[in-house]
């Protein structure tokens, strides 16, 4: 076998691990979910509207983390079951509200709880769930003492008030229709509203549950920073050019959305005074009252620029420094099937479809 | 014997000083042409994509990275300093962490003992008179609160001898109907501060995700009284069946039970 065809293997291997691990921890994560949401009235404009997400059917991807990195480090298994659900049942309240400040048409192959039941009610249905993700939190007091459970209290009200914090400066981008980003912007931006909540904090929680507080979780941010990153960026090619069925949401919703993802804003670097202006005024333009042939114009820019072989680049190479960091920090974790998952993220987050 | 070799025993040289090497470098590598060493084959994200050699943008986009975490980790250390330094918000404004901290700890231990206190007196006024037949008065709960109410004497569970609640002033009766053809042992624990209403009991889980949880397990309180149904079928493997109780309604922790299955 040469070289290349080795390296292309073990990634598609360690692919393969990721998927099988992410389905096994995630199914486990929905059980504790369920037991957590449980059904009570009023069940038709709220309690059963609280489960929709969740039950659609994501990776749980934070859950899954969470539970790797706590038995990588050397916890039981539900040492760390309830924290997961804590992190999909507040992923799922942000993707609620997400929706509606997206103005999201789709989500998990179905409409979104807003275009179905209305902003009033998908408001309240994300209020139900962010508040709802505590209550996992609370059993940590008997599974692992008052001072742990706290511990990771406090990491989690941190990780989701960075999460909001980086939800605004996006929002505050297309607020005042900003052009003028570089990738630096970007990264900042993906940082605080993908990063934290996707990968930092769920790993940082993980460790903390399996060594029981004695770990310097710090020394991961990097490594967890570069796989989120190059997570976000795959997450919005896709968006792009990614097969709907897979993807499970519209494609080019982003660009309709007016996100400033780093495709566009390679884009806006890259074009002309006169393409600038007229991008800048079709980014402005409400969702609502975007003409399809203007969206088509900014997809076709994109094109020109060669923007998505350039934001695949970036994405490779933040992986790639995702690996340099991961190599040295994970190798001090004895081997094991929840290792090899954390070793191999950086290379599923670029091949997942 | 070449003549090269005995020229060099004929004049052997003076052994060099040993010298440490010179270090290739005195920082961190940071940039991607150095990223993945010298030796090593270059990663495997970056050989899905045959992009061996990283072109400008990509060092550029990974070098944007590094600044960008540097930055947050650099504004994280100043944050905790600066929470050290300055204290809490609700914990003495101004004065420094350690100090706020520690009339905080000493508010903490003045309640505990104040506790402790009216709980040994409690103690003592039960122990030092008789009780009337039956029902024992309950002791305050710490604090000095007292939710009324008598206690049932403690009675031993009718079932199954077997099964047995840890013994605790303040925790209700413990009743026990068991279906099992094997032997079991139970335990539970009831938070005193935990919410009283009606119950609902997890699915009892073992370590080991393979084996089947114990499924439709009942707790009601009554009048003081807890009664635990449960039932365990014989194919059922041996180990710990552990879960939460909690309160029905808000679904908040009321405690735990351990089944032990022999």
């Amino acid at each position: 076998m040469t070289p290349r065809a080795s390296s292309v293997s073990s990634a598609a291997s360690a692919s393969g691990l990721v998927r099988e691990v992410l389905s096994e921890y995630g199914a486990l994560a929905l059980d504790a979910v369920r037991e957590h949401l449980a059904s009570r009235e009023p069940r038709r404009h709220l309690y059963d509207l609280v489960t929709d997400y969740p039950e659609r059917g994501g990776r749980a991807l934070r859950a899954s983390l969470c539970m790797a990195t706590a038995r990588a480090f050397g916890a039981q298994q539900h040492d760390a079951i309830h924290t997961a659900a804590a992190l999909e049942i507040l992923h799922n309240a942000f993707l609620v509200h997400d929706d509606v400040e997206d103005d999201s048409d789709e989500r998990r192959g179905h409409p979104t709880i807003h275009v179905l039941y209305g902003v009033p009610i998908a408001v309240n249905v994300g209020d139900a769930l962010a508040l709802s993700s505590l209550r996992p939190l609370f059993v940590n007091r008997f599974l692992l003492g008052p001072d742990l459970a706290f511990r990771i209290l406090e990491e989690v009200e941190t990780m989701a008030r960075q999460s909001i914090e980086g939800q605004a400066i996006e929002l505050g981008w297309r607020r005042d229709n900003a052009i003028a980003l570089t990738d630096e912007d970007y990264l900042h931006m993906v940082l605080k509203k993908t990063c934290v909540y996707t990968t930092i904090y769920p790993f940082r929680i993980g460790a903390l549950i399996g060594t029981h507080g004695r770990v310097d979780v710090d020394a991961f941010t990097r490594f967890l920073f570069f796989v989120g990153a190059a997570f976000q960026i795959q997450d919005d090619l896709l968006n792009l050019i990614g097969d709907k069925g897979a993807y499970g949401k519209e494609i080019a919703g982003d660009l309709w959305e007016g996100k400033r993802s780093l495709v566009l804003i390679r884009m806006l670097q890259l074009a002309s005074l006169e393409e600038r202006s007229r991008a800048r005024d079709v980014l402005a333009t409400p969702r609502q009252h975007k003409r399809a042939e203007d969206v088509a114009w900014l997809r076709a820019r994109i094109d020109a620029y060669g923007c998505i072989d350039y934001a695949q680049r970036i994405a490779h190479g933040l992986a790639g420094a995702a690996l340099h960091e991961g190599e040295r920090l994970l190798s001090i974790l004895p081997d094991s099937r929840d290792k090899r998952f954390l070793q191999a993220l950086p290379v599923w987050m670029l091949e997942r479809a | 014997m070449t003549r090269r070799k005995s020229a060099v025993q004929a004049n052997p040289p003076k052994p060099d000083r040993k010298k440490r090497p010179t270090a290739e470098r005195t920082e961190p590598r940071r940039d991607m042409a150095s990223m993945f060493g010298d030796t090593k084959p270059p990663p495997q994200a970056a050989a899905t994509n045959g992009a061996a050699e990283p072109d400008p943008h990509v060092a550029s986009g990974v070098g944007a990275g590094y600044r960008v975490i540097d930055e947050y980790l650099r504004q994280g250390q100043e944050a905790a300093r600066a929470a050290w330094l300055g204290g809490f918000p609700g914990l003495g404004g101004e004065r420094g962490r350690g100090e706020a901290e520690l009339a905080a700890m000493a508010g903490q231990m003045l309640r505990y003992s104040t506790e402790l206190a009216s709980f040994w007196t409690a103690m003592l006024n039960n122990v030092s008179r008789p009780s009337p037949a039956g029902d024992i008065p309950r002791p305050p709960a710490p604090g000095g609160f007292d939710f009324g109410g008598p206690v049932p004497s403690p009675k031993p569970a009718p079932e199954s001898p077997a099964a047995a609640a840890p013994a605790h002033e303040a925790a209700p009766a413990v009743t026990l109907a068991l279906d099992s053809k094997r032997p079991l042992e139970v335990t539970v624990r009831l938070d005193p501060h935990g919410p009283l209403g009606k119950l609902r009991v997890h699915d009892l889980r073992a370590a080991s995700e393979e084996l089947p949880r114990l499924r439709g397990v009942r707790a009601e309180l009554r009048s003081g009284s807890l009664s635990i149904a449960l039932k365990v079928g014989k194919d059922q493997p041996a180990g710990v069946y552990s879960g939460m109780i909690v309160d029905d309604a808000t679904n908040l922790p009321a405690g735990t039970l351990s089944v032990r299955v022999r």
